[in-house]
């Protein structure tokens, strides 16, 4: 026997107000915890994702969500836009690169970026195995990609349309695996890169065979325009945007015949570096007020975004500091009460020889045996909450935005709590100091 | 051996000064001290379990002038050299039987065997009732139990405040035996408050307060 075992048995003995303690720190250390975890995936997207991505060009539209779909790769792009153009604007002194990138095809969900080798030393990528993919039709994969489907060099497979994984619109090319990265924990680790032209091709080669039964079937007259707007449509993949849509169209209808040219090829964003902070000062306005191209800041957006977030994630902090106040108030009126209510029993261990401080370190164990419980709880709590949200919500490709919990988080909220506890302890111990032995024992209280 | 002198004690906001008869017994002697209601013979027992400090005074418990010790060292003193018997029948609720017994071994930083916790239960008649919670025996156990736990850790001294008060003729003398029994036993002082007279007969030296 010793103070433990007395005071996990105290514990039990009052095992349903214990609960109710446990409880309701439990919400609060949850509610704290949950809120870290999300705070710091986003914090970990911005900082891990960006690399060193100044500045997105691309089509007009939401620059939120140009930099979410290509930066982070988790919404639809905004639009085409002209490559020549693009060239044309990374030729300026103040850009030190600019990586194109197109996209809109996916593998599994998995989304399959065309661009050059330049967009590996955006996340620091290296080769596991295999080589970087140089021409047409070979990809290199994300160590989650290769993980995940377990595909090795020399597999092949089909792309299919859009961004959500189907099996409907798969194209006829078969792309070959010639490389796998190694892992860096980045958005990289879930995309399929591919040259530039590997993109191109496949919808080039979709636009010809519709092209072709075009023809077949329809004259140059308001039907067959519609047709071509479609394949437009399909090749700029742009599923939401009219305005850009419309813009494809005309430019399809006057440039018909350099359609295959390269010079007149499109892309889906310029992921541009400056050279110096004049770049980032002059270009993004210039660009926005004097061309029909889109220049979004990734650090100014996403912090815009966790602008509006934090208002949410303020709240729900205030909410749990004022939970976690409410269950240190608690523990300490179940304390107090136990003391008060026990005056007897601790009044009796004295007699058998218990000092003060004997008595207050049993008061103490209780409060922190329920504390950390509660800790446990809550910490369980938002791990299996972390794991259903991964597991169930179907988040997918988006599912690497959940970062684990940081320790130093933890550590930070456990010992908030323990100077909550400590707190509550202390003023509930008060009685233990006060406490007259001789009185409590008479029966004259 | 116990040996009281001069003793007074004043209790806060009160300006009675209580005084007490000097006590002095020998080894194994026992001392029945008797007296009405409000006189202070609780306070007098507190004063030799060390629970108040006399105003005046010195008690000697085997030549250990407790009057003097600090507060550690009488914790440490009443957890090894005193019993008590309280007239309020209790123990720590969360535990069981034995484990209050063990939590009194605990405290007052003795060793004992199971087995002789074991033989004390016996020797009381709680030998069934040893994994059962306070809550879960009779008032005649938990007096038994009482007894117990003043004289598990083999005491010097055994106090009593007012053991029997509330029982009937026969069990008021079954406890009394009991408790000189226990205290013979241990070789212990035994030392009885009360103002119930009908234990008088099992008491050589008695204090009228």
């Amino acid at each position: 026997m010793n103070i433990w075992k007395i005071s996990i048995k105290n514990l039990k003995n009052k095992a349903f107000y214990t609960g109710l303690s446990i409880i309701i720190l439990a919400l609060s250390i949850t509610l704290l915890l949950g809120i870290k975890q999300i705070q710091q995936s986003f914090k970990y997207q911005t900082e891990n994702n960006l690399g060193n991505i100044d500045m997105v060009i691309g089509a007009k539209g939401s620059p939120l969500q140009l930099i979410l779909a290509s930066v982070l790769h988790i919404d639809n792009p905004t639009g085409n836009i002209s490559y020549t153009e693009a060239k044309t604007l990374a030729k300026n002194r103040l850009i030190k690169s600019a990586i194109p990138i197109s996209y809109g095809d996916n593998y599994k969900g998995y989304r399959i970026v065309g661009t050059n080798n330049n967009f590996y030393t955006l996340y620091n990528a290296e080769l596991n195995n295999g080589r970087f993919a140089n021409t047409a039709m070979e990809v290199v994969i994300g160590a989650t990609i290769a993980n995940k489907l377990n595909l090795k060099l020399g597999d092949t497979f089909k792309s299919a349309h859009g961004l959500i994984d189907n099996t409907v619109d798969v194209h006829d090319n078969e792309l070959t695996v010639v490389g796998i990265l190694k892992p860096t924990e980045k958005v990289i680790d879930r995309l399929i890169i591919t040259p530039l032209e590997t993109i191109w091709d496949v919808h080039n080669h979709n636009d010809e065979v519709h092209n072709e039964n075009d023809e077949n079937e329809h004259n140059h007259d308001e039907d067959a325009h519609k047709t071509e707007e479609e394949h437009t449509h399909e090749h700029t993949h742009n599923d939401t945007h009219e305005h850009e849509e419309h813009h494809n169209i005309e430019k399809h209808s006057d440039n018909h015949e350099e359609d295959h040219a390269h010079e007149n090829k499109q892309i889906t964003a310029l992921l541009v570096t400056f050279r110096n902070p004049m770049g980032l000062l002059t270009l993004p306005r210039k660009i926005n007020d004097t061309s029909n191209l889109q220049a979004a800041l990734p650090k100014y957006e996403l912090d815009r975004l966790y602008e509006f977030t934090s208002i949410g994630f303020k709240t729900i902090t205030w909410i749990a500091y004022l939970i976690l106040i409410i269950s240190g108030i608690t523990i300490f009126i179940n304390l107090y009460k136990m003391v008060k209510e026990r005056a007897y029993d601790l009044a009796l261990l004295r007699s058998y020889g218990a000092s003060n401080f004997q008595l207050i370190k049993m008061v103490f164990y209780e409060g922190f045996i329920a504390a950390f419980l509660a800790f446990i709880l809550g910490l369980t709590i938002v791990k299996i909450g972390t794991y259903a949200l991964i597991k169930f919500s179907n988040l997918g490709m988006k599912a690497h935005i959940i970062q684990p919990l940081n320790i130093q988080d933890g550590i930070q909220i456990a010992v908030l709590v323990f100077i909550m506890v400590t707190l509550s302890i202390a003023f509930a111990i008060y009685p233990i100091l006060k406490m007259n032995i001789s009185t409590i024992l008479s029966n004259e209280k | 051996m116990i040996q009281t002198q001069n003793l007074t004690f004043q209790y806060k906001n009160s300006s009675n000064v209580l005084s007490f008869p000097n006590i002095h017994l020998k080894t194994n002697e026992h001392l029945l001290i008797l007296g009405k209601s409000g006189i202070g013979k609780t306070t007098l027992l507190h004063l030799l379990a060390g629970l108040l400090s006399p105003k005046t005074g010195n008690i000697a418990i085997n030549n250990v002038n407790i009057s003097t010790l600090n507060s550690k060292k009488l914790d440490k003193f009443r957890g090894s050299n005193i019993g008590m018997v309280f007239q309020k029948k209790h123990a720590i609720p969360s535990l069981t039987v034995f484990e209050n017994l063990k939590a009194r071994l605990y405290f007052s930083k003795k060793e004992k065997p199971d087995s002789y916790l074991n033989q004390t239960l016996e020797q009381l008649h709680l030998t069934d009732f040893k994994n059962s919670k306070v809550n879960e025996i009779s008032e005649g156990q938990l007096q038994r139990l009482g007894i117990a736990l003043s004289v598990i850790h083999n005491p010097q001294i055994i106090l009593a405040d007012e053991p029997t008060s509330s029982l009937d003729n026969e069990n008021c003398k079954a406890v009394i035996k009991l408790l000189i029994e226990q205290a013979e036993k241990n070789n212990a002082h035994l030392i009885v408050i009360t103002h119930d007279e009908r234990i008088m007969p099992f008491f050589n030296n008695t204090l009228t307060l």
